[in-house]
């Protein structure tokens, strides 16, 4: 687990500066973060509450993308 | 207030100064601090000066003949204001500089800069650059001028504000901030502000009170501000 960039306290903000390929991820699940003016206040759970998504599977997209610079929606996101 | 020439390559202008330009440029230029709600200078009076601000908070604002004021925009430390002069002569001010809170600025003689840029051209290049947002900004804004709700500008305005000082506390993010503020910034009234206020407290949106506002649903504000309800 050490390895893990994302935790779900994480904000918006940190984890697009830490990672660039993280905005994929927001654009795919469909949310407003990428370029929004709170990204400093809502925390990647607060992201995943606010959509209904699960914040896991958020995160592991974005350990993915971080990682090997892919990742795959999980879940109902699929089949979009 | 007490500050080293080198400071001055915070400001953008001055970013590619040398030591002996803005040795010149301390040496030759004036430190005036005023309290809060005094001015640096007025709408109209002749841009003899540029100021870089060293502490505090101004505020830049318009007023028509009508006496409505317009807040263009605030400037923070180490940003360049008033610097018209240094670029057409016999240029008066546009807008008036207010101070937010006791501030200090380092007042530049218009024709000092004017003399420097005609053998620098770095400074003409960084006060290109600084003009250059500026007109980014101010079409931005006309266009949400043109193109956008009441509702829209003034839930931009707060988000724009957030951004740059809101608090974040267990039930929202807490701004201090006035109704007449907001009307000022979103180029609306006070009475239209207050309206919308309400509207968004009945939506669960907002919670506004005296010189304050606190945000309950953020992504619900995102939402109007990006017209992505209605």
């Amino acid at each position: 687990m050490s390895n893990l960039l994302f935790s779900p306290s994480l904000t918006a903000a940190e984890t697009l500066r830490r990672n660039n390929e993280a905005a994929r991820v927001f654009i795919a699940r469909k949310t407003a973060c990428v370029g929004c003016y709170l990204t400093q206040f809502c925390t990647l759970e607060d992201v995943a509450k606010t959509y209904g998504f699960s914040v896991e599977e958020f995160m592991s997209e974005l350990q993915s993308v971080a990682q090997t610079n892919s990742f795959t929606l999980s879940g109902a996101q699929n089949e979009k | 207030m007490k500050f080293s020439p080198k400071d001055l390559r915070q400001v953008t202008v001055f970013q590619n100064a040398t030591d002996d330009d803005l040795d010149q440029i301390v040496r030759n230029s004036i430190t005036r601090s005023i309290e809060e709600g005094e001015f640096f200078f007025f709408q109209g009076d002749p841009a003899n000066y540029l100021y870089v601000l060293v502490s505090g908070q101004v505020k830049l604002l318009q007023t028509n003949p009508g006496g409505q004021q317009v807040n263009l925009r605030t400037i923070y430390p180490w940003q360049m204001f008033g610097a018209l002069g240094a670029v057409r002569e016999q240029a008066d001010y546009p807008a008036s500089a207010q101070a937010l809170e006791n501030s200090t600025a380092l007042a530049i003689q218009s024709t000092l800069l004017h003399e420097m840029m005609e053998t620098r051209p770095y400074l003409s290049f960084d006060l290109m650059l600084l003009m250059t947002s500026y007109i980014q900004e101010m079409q931005a804004r006309y266009r949400e001028l043109a193109t956008e709700r009441v509702e829209q500008r003034i839930a931009r305005v707060l988000l724009r504000l957030t951004a740059q000082s809101g608090q974040k506390t267990d039930e929202g993010i807490d701004l201090a901030f006035s109704r007449q503020d907001l009307a000022e910034m979103s180029g609306t009234t006070l009475y239209t502000v207050s309206r919308v206020l309400a509207d968004w407290e009945r939506r669960d949106l907002v919670r506004a009170g005296r010189e304050q506002v606190h945000i309950t649903n953020p992504h619900g504000l995102v939402r109007v501000a990006e017209g992505l309800e209605k």
